[in-house]
């Protein structure tokens, strides 16, 4: 091959431009190490294509955290944030500091010495494998439900782990899907929310001693009210639906008023405003777009006739996960796909009786499939979680695959959470996990929610 | 040197200068591991064991001496235990040109900050339709193939829209440089 010949450099070009959109097969990785291990120009030419590229994301994650995106009645729904993997992890370094001071030694909350442990509040469910550690170190075994705790610090493991707890205030707080973070009850209520997502139900607090949430970007002060927050080493989405909440950005100081039914998002960034922004409406209909980033799920590329430049998700495999663990903490999995209303907090959908689940699977053996449905109440507080088991049989698939189609009637309330209350209709739909217990190569073409005329 | 005479204490919170050194060589770092490993996820998981290393190690740094190199070396140590952990794959570049990536990536990445300004310059000279093209494909969630759909376009054409636009904006980069004096 000749070095810094200008056509091995247009191919270089177009070699790059393939491993960028993903879609470099395998002749053109081994062309593409060739030419790098020849030329050494090809090979700077390379760190500068990845380079611009990262650059260019970075330019356009930061610009896309402006809240615009919160425009009220879209015709079609935003795209959640696939964060730049690179941008991730450049905060999650960030955040390595901040949460070495969020959680630092001299917090109670997180194993400093209190002189006594305090009970603060009532577990009113669990559901999935959560890790609780009481103040000073103590862990807690075998959490259930009506069990009092102290001030701790809690891992929640599973995407469809949920707790709920009741302060003897009457705060309820809701934590749900792989959260993290630690309940201080000293001075004030404080909930340190590394990430993941609540939904608290706040109770008049006193004027100087607001209940505080602090995640890595913001810091969120309530005096009584129901909101909804949710929380990533690179941003915080705060969502009120009654009454109001102050809501500090850490990167700058800079502070908003966000008033009932806005939204708002403090990102690790401080290109964008802060502002208040009012809540979508929400449509009765959804179809899952399998090229956004859900959650759990195997992008699977690979169609029977693939086209040269097909590069859209033709399905979302199945991903072993932990859904539970037992009393000496051993994992039991599942091999699911989920759906997340993530990151920002909206809804996929609002739930009407008529509604039916709908999705198109593959499965290598008969089996039982779970799905899950996480929801919350219209005005945001939590709905509850609920389930249906459906035997799916590749027998009857055709081309291996089958569509099956789920009404609302048929899911019930989560064991945990019976007898409390909970209805799925008129709820909004906030996640949906589709699991096996055994790896049965669980595939998910395609999945909607639509209500029936 | 033992850490009394050096006059390091183990037990010392990294100082300010040390992390503002760490935040501003992440994003060198990731497109340093992803050029190498060619993976995304990859090269994210890599950072942060990289990170930790990192950090844990804060007080073998010396405030003053080159923080990147230190960093990068790190990171490299990093991309041998993460491949000799995942065995030789056909994704992955063979050892010897991940050796020469390696061994150049630090000096190419001097001038990432400045490429990064440059390129801000850069995107605004570009035609609107061209910046709404870049927008569409690197704003979070966005795919050729959805731009495609909705464009009403091949993805293949619009691949083809995006890889001239890059290039161009590498060609403005590199003129500017030379303006600057860098090259």
């Amino acid at each position: 091959m000749k070095k810094n010949d200008p056509t091995t450099h247009t191919e270089l070009e177009h070699l790059l431009t393939a491993q960028e959109d993903g879609i470099l097969d395998e002749a053109g990785k081994e062309r593409l190490e060739e030419i790098l291990l020849a030329d050494p120009e090809a090979r700077n030419l390379y760190l500068r294509h990845i380079a611009l590229c990262d650059h260019l994301a970075w330019e356009y994650t930061e610009n896309a955290s402006e809240p615009t995106e919160f425009r009220p009645r879209e015709s079609k729904p935003s795209s959640p944030a696939i964060l730049h993997p690179a941008w991730t992890m450049a905060a999650a370094a960030i955040i390595i500091g901040a949460f070495l001071f969020l959680f630092k030694n001299d917090d109670p909350s997180l194993g400093g010495s209190l002189p006594e442990t305090e009970m603060v509040a009532t577990l009113e469910f669990i559901e999935g494998p959560v890790a609780w550690m009481d103040v000073g170190g103590i862990p807690r075994n075998e959490l259930s439900s009506g069990d009092r705790l102290a001030d701790g610090s809690f891992i929640m493991e599973s995407p469809s782990s949920s707790m709920q707890l009741r302060f003897d205030d009457g705060t309820l707080l809701t934590l749900a899907g792989e959260s993290e973070g630690a309940v201080s009850s000293k001075d004030g209520k404080l909930l340190r929310l590394r990430k993941g997502s609540l939904v608290a139900k706040v109770t008049k607090q006193p004027k100087d001693s607001p209940l505080r949430i602090i995640t890595p970007t913001a810091n969120v002060e309530v005096l009584g009210t129901i909101l909804n927050v949710s929380s990533s080493a690179l941003q915080t989405s705060v969502r009120v639906e009654e009454g109001s909440v102050r809501v500090k950005r850490l990167a700058d100081g800079q502070s908003i008023e966000v008033p009932a039914s806005h939204v708002t998002q403090a990102t690790l960034g401080t290109s964008s405003e802060l502002a208040a922004t009012p809540i979508w409406e929400l449509p009765t209909n959804w179809n899952g777009d399998l090229n956004r980033n859900w959650g759990l799920g195997r992008g699977n590329y690979k169609a029977r006739e693939r086209p040269v430049f097909q590069i859209k998700l033709v399905s979302l495999e199945a991903e072993e996960y932990v859904a539970s663990r037992d009393a000496k903490g051993v994992p039991t999995s599942r091999y699911g796909v989920s759906f997340n209303a993530r990151p920002k907090n909206k809804p996929l959908v609002e739930l009407t009786p008529s509604s039916v689940i709908r999705f198109r699977c593959r499965l290598q053996k008969r089996e039982y499939v779970n799905v899950f449905l996480g929801t919350n109440r219209p005005n945001g507080a939590f709905g509850g979680n609920f389930e249906c088991n459906v035997v799916i049989d590749p027998a009857n698939a055709e081309n291996g695959w089958q569509e099956i189609n789920i009404p609302l009637d048929k899911f019930k309330v989560i064991k945990s959470m019976a007898n409390r209350g909970y209805a799925l209709e008129k709820n909004v739909l906030s996640k949906i996990i589709i699991s096996t217990h055994k790896d049965r190569q669980l595939g998910i073409g395609e999945i909607s929610v639509t209500a029936q005329p | 040197m033992n850490e009394e005479n050096s006059g390091k204490n183990p037990e010392a919170e990294p100082c300010a200068e040390f992390v503002r050194l760490f935040t501003g060589v992440q994003r060198k770092l990731y497109s340093f591991l992803r050029a190498i490993l060619r993976n995304p996820t990859e090269a994210e998981d890599v950072l942060q064991e990289a990170n930790l290393v990192i950090w844990q190690k804060f007080s073998d740094f010396e405030v003053g001496t080159n923080f990147n190199a230190w960093a990068f070396s790190i990171a490299r140590w990093q991309i041998m235990s993460h491949r000799k952990k995942q065995g030789r794959s056909k994704l992955h570049f063979g050892d010897e040109l991940v050796e020469r990536l390696a061994d150049e990536a630090p000096q190419e990445f001097e001038s990432f900050d400045a490429r990064k300004s440059a390129l801000s310059e850069c995107l605004k000279k570009l035609k609107p339709e061209q910046r709404q093209l870049v927008a569409q494909r690197y704003e979070p969630g966005g795919s050729v193939n959805e731009m495609a759909e909705e464009q009403g376009r091949s993805a293949k054409a619009v691949s083809e829209a995006l890889r001239r636009i890059r290039k161009n904006l590498g060609i403005c980069i590199e003129n500017n440089f030379r303006r600057e004096g860098f090259a």
